[in-house]
C-alpha cells in the first residue's frame, strides 16, 4: 500500500510504501529523490501500533517509538490487520458506517432521551433522594439566615394576626411534625411562599394580606408542606447533577457555536420545576379535603396572585396559556384551578 | 531574502475533508453506546469525536492527528464528574464548607487551566511533531483572574486588555516542536473590535426595552425575538472579527497565516443549522458541526515561507488528562 512516512523527529516526510510477506515480515520502502535517503525498514507485524478505522481519516501504524507510517488504503490496512491478526475489522467502523444502523441509533437515542427526561431521570432522582439521609438534606439553619441577607425584610404584621395564624396553623404542622417544619413571616413586596430544606416554611405578609380568609392560607400551607413531605428540594438537586452532566457529556462533546446549548438544560430543568409544583398542589388538595376544607379556595387565592403578578388575566386563551407555561416554573394558573376543583370522591 | 526563498513564498490552504454524513454516523452511534454503557463509553466517543475533526484536516498534503487514549480521558473524567457532584451538592447544602472548598480551589485553577492546555496540545499533532504548551502559573492567574478584573474595574476600558493577554498567553506559550509562536495583535486591535460593537448593540437594547414597555401586542415575544436576533448577530459578528484578529497575527517562526471570515456567511449557517437542530430535535448538531467547521478552515490560509519540512520534535512529556477533563466540566 502507497502512503506516507514520517521520521517522527523532523516534521519532513516522504511517500513510502509497504508491502508485507507472508511470514508476517512488514517491508517499509521509503522513495527519497536524495540518494542518501534512509533505508527500507524491516520489522515485524507485531512491532506495528495501527489506529482503529474511523470514516475515510487517514490510518496510522506506527512503531519503534515516534515514526509512522499513515495511508489512506483503508481497505489494503484492514486486508493486513485480518491477515496477521485474525481480528476482523473494528467493530465501531462497522457500527458507524451503516446507515440502517445510524437511523436505528438515532430513533433509539431520541426515544431514549425524551424518556429520560421525562421518567428516567426525575425516577432515579427519587430513588436516590429517598435514600439519601434526611441530615443531609435538613442540616442548612443557615439557609433562612443567608435569604435573610439577601432577599428578605423582617414581617411588618401585626403581632395579633401572626399570633392568629400560628394558632389557626398549629394543628397543621403538628400533623406533619416528622418533616419538623417551622413557620416563618417576612417581607418581601410580593406575594409568595417559600419552602426550605430544613424544613422552614416563610410565607410573605404580601401574600397574608392578599388572602381574603385564613382557609386560603391553610391550603398554601399544606402545598409547601407537600414541598417538604415530597422533598422536592433533594430531587431538584439530584437532578439538577444529572441534566447538568448529561448536557456536558453529550450536547458539550460537541462544542458547536451556536446558541443552543444551555437551552435543552433549563428547559429541562423547569418542566421537572412543573412538576413539583403539580405534586405539591395535589399533596395540598389530598390534606385540605382530609381536613374538611374546600380546595375551592386554594384556587380562588392563585387567581387573585395572578391578578396581582398581571395587568389581567384576561382573554388569554388556552394554547397561548401552555405556551407561555413552557418558560415557568409553575404550570399555567387556569391548570392548577381545574385541579382544585373539589373533593375527589 | 533571496530570490529563491521568495519564490518558495506559497499560499498554503486549511483543507478540511471531513463529511457531515460520515461524522452523523459516527456520532450518533457514539451517543447510543454512551447510553448503554451509562456514559463510560463517552471517553472512547470524545476521541474518535476529536480524531475525525483532527484527522480531517490537511495542510500542505499532510493532515492533523489527535493522539489521546480512551483510558486516560475516562480517568480524567470520572474524577473530574465526582469534584463537580460534590460542589454542586455542598453549594446547595452547606454553603460553609462550599465556600470554603471554593476558596481552596480557586488558585488552584489555572494549574488546571495550564494542564487542561498542556494535555490539549501535546495529543495534538502534524507531520508527526507534536504541539506543546508551557505555560506558568503567574501569568494563567493574570489571565484567568488579574486581567479580567482589571477590565471590569475600569468598566471595560482595560476589558480588550484582558483579551489581548490571553490570546497572547495562550499562543506565545505553545510550540509545535520547538518552534515557538508569536502573536503580533495589540490593544487596539481588540478595543476597536468591542467599539465597533457596543455601539450598535446600545441602540438595539434601548429599542428591545422599548418595544418590551410599550403597548405593542405581543410586546414580550417581540422584544425577546429581538433579542435573540440580537444576540446572534452579535455572536457572529465577534466570532468572525476575533478569529480573522487571531490567525492575522500569528506566527509560526517564518510562517504566517490569514483569515477571511465574513460575518454574513457565518450568521447565515449559525441561523440555518440553529432551525435545522430544532427542526431535527438536536439530530442535524453533528451535521452543523461539521459545516461550521469547514467554513471555518476554508477561510484560514498559511503564508508559507520555504517548506514545512524543517521542524524538529521536542521532549518526550508526561501530562496527563485529569486537567483537560477538570477543564472540561468547570468550563475553564
Amino acid at each position: 500500500m502507497e502512503g506516507r512516512y514520517f521520521d517522527g523527529r523532523t516534521s519532513r516526510y516522504l511517500a513510502a510504501t509497504l508491502s508485507a510477506t507472508p511470514d508476517g515480515v512488514i517491508r517499509i520502502a521509503v522513495h527519497d529523490e536524495r540518494e542518501d535517503g534512509p533505508p527500507p525498514v524491516e520489522l515485524k507485524f507485531t512491532d506495528l501500533s495501527i489506529t482503529s478505522r474511523l470514516g475515510n481519516t487517514p490510518r496510522e501504524l506506527a512503531f519503534h517509538g515516534d515514526q509512522v507510517f499513515t495511508t489512506e488504503d483503508n481497505d489494503a490496512v484492514d486486508r493486513l490487520v485480518r491477515e496477521f491478526s485474525g481480528a476482523s475489522t473494528g467493530l465501531l467502523y462497522k457500527l458507524e458506517s451503516r446507515l440502517l444502523l445510524a437511523v436505528a441509533a438515532s430513533v433509539f437515542t431520541l426515544a431514549f432521551l425524551w424518556f429520560a427526561f421525562t421518567h428516567g431521570v426525575p425516577g432515579a432522582a427519587e430513588f436516590i433522594a429517598n435514600r439519601l439521609p434526611d441530615r443531609m438534606f435538613g442540616q442548612s439553619d443557615n439557609a433562612l439566615d443567608i435569604l435573610d441577607m439577601r432577599m428578605f425584610s423582617p414581617s411588618e404584621l401585626s403581632p395579633a394576626r401572626e399570633l392568629h395564624l400560628r394558632a389557626t396553623f398549629a394543628p397543621y404542622l403538628q400533623q406533619h411534625a416528622e418533616l419538623r417544619p417551622r413557620l416563618y413571616f417576612r417581607s418581601l413586596n410580593a406575594p409568595n411562599a417559600f419552602a426550605l430544606p430544613d424544613g422552614s416554611i416563610v410565607l410573605t405578609d404580601e401574600l397574608v394580606e392578599l388572602a381574603e380568609h385564613d382557609e386560603q392560607l391553610t391550603g398554601i400551607l399544606f402545598h409547601e408542606l407537600g414541598h417538604l413531605h415530597h422533598k422536592h428540594m433533594a430531587r431538584r438537586l439530584v437532578q439538577g447533577v444529572i441534566v447538568a452532566l448529561m448536557v456536558v457529556y453529550i450536547i458539550g462533546d460537541v462544542q458547536t457555536i451556536d446558541l443552543l446549548n444551555g437551552l435543552p438544560a433549563l428547559l429541562i430543568g423547569l418542566s421537572h420545576s412543573r412538576d413539583f409544583e403539580r405534586e405539591a398542589d395535589s399533596f395540598a388538595l389530598e390534606r385540605l379535603c382530609a381536613n374538611g376544607i374546600a380546595p375551592a379556595h386554594l384556587a380562588a387565592l392563585f387567581l387573585r396572585m395572578e391578578a396581582a403578578y398581571h395587568e389581567g388575566v384576561g382573554d388569554a386563551d388556552e394554547r397561548m396559556d401552555a405556551v407561555a407555561s413552557l418558560p415557568s416554573t409553575h404550570p399555567s394558573t387556569r391548570e392548577r384551578i381545574k385541579l382544585l376543583e373539589s373533593c375527589p370522591r | 531574502m533571496t530570490s529563491v526563498e521568495e519564490q518558495r513564498a506559497r499560499t498554503l490552504d486549511f483543507e478540511f475533508r471531513g463529511d457531515g454524513y460520515e461524522f452523523f454516523k459516527i456520532w450518533i452511534v457514539n451517543i447510543m453506546l454512551s447510553i448503554l454503557t451509562l456514559g463510560v463509553y463517552s471517553a472512547w466517543a470524545k476521541v474518535r469525536t476529536n480524531r475525525y475533526f483532527y484527522s480531517s484536516l490537511y495542510l500542505d498534503g499532510a493532515n492533523f492527528r489527535y493522539l489521546a487514549e480512551p483510558l486516560a480521558i475516562l480517568r480524567g473524567r470520572i474524577i473530574a464528574v465526582t469534584i463537580f457532584t460534590i460542589l454542586y451538592y455542598l453549594f446547595q447544602y452547606n454553603y460553609q464548607v462550599a465556600l470554603v472548598l471554593l476558596a481552596v480551589l480557586l488558585p488552584m485553577f489555572p494549574v488546571i487551566y495550564n494542564q487542561a492546555l498542556a494535555f490539549q496540545r501535546r495529543m495534538s499533532s502534524y507531520r508527526n511533531i507534536q504541539f506543546r504548551f508551557n505555560g506558568n502559573y503567574l501569568d494563567a492567574f493574570m489571565v484567568m483572574y488579574g486581567w479580567p478584573l482589571l477590565g471590569l474595574l475600569t468598566l471595560g476600558i482595560l476589558y480588550p486588555l484582558a483579551l489581548l493577554r490571553m490570546n497572547q498567553y495562550l499562543v506565545r506559550n505553545s510550540s509545535y516542536g520547538t518552534a515557538n509562536l508569536e502573536f503580533t495583535a495589540g490593544y487596539g486591535d481588540y478595543a476597536r473590535i468591542l467599539l465597533f460593537l457596543f455601539i450598535p448593540a446600545a441602540a438595539f437594547l434601548f429599542l428591545i426595552l422599548a418595544v418590551a414597555l410599550s403597548n405593542i401586542p405581543y410586546s414580550v415575544a417581540v422584544s425577546s425575538a429581538l433579542g435573540y436576533i440580537g444576540g446572534l448577530a452579535a455572536a457572529a459578528y465577534l466570532t468572525v472579527a476575533f478569529t480573522n484578529l487571531y490567525y492575522r497575527n500569528l506566527i509560526l517562526r517564518e510562517h504566517r497565516f490569514e483569515a477571511t471570515l465574513k460575518v454574513t456567511s457565518v450568521a447565515f449557517i449559525m441561523v440555518t443549522n440553529s432551525l435545522l437542530i430544532v427542526a431535527t430535535l438536536g439530530l442535524y448538531l453533528p451535521v452543523a458541526k461539521v459545516r461550521m467547521t469547514r467554513y471555518i478552515c476554508d477561510n484560514i490560509t498559511m503564508h508559507a515561507r520555504g517548506s514545512l519540512d524543517d521542524f524538529v520534535a521536542a521532549e518526550e512529556e508526561k501530562i496527563s488528562a485529569l486537567g483537560e477533563e477538570l477543564g472540561a466540566v468547570f468550563d475553564i
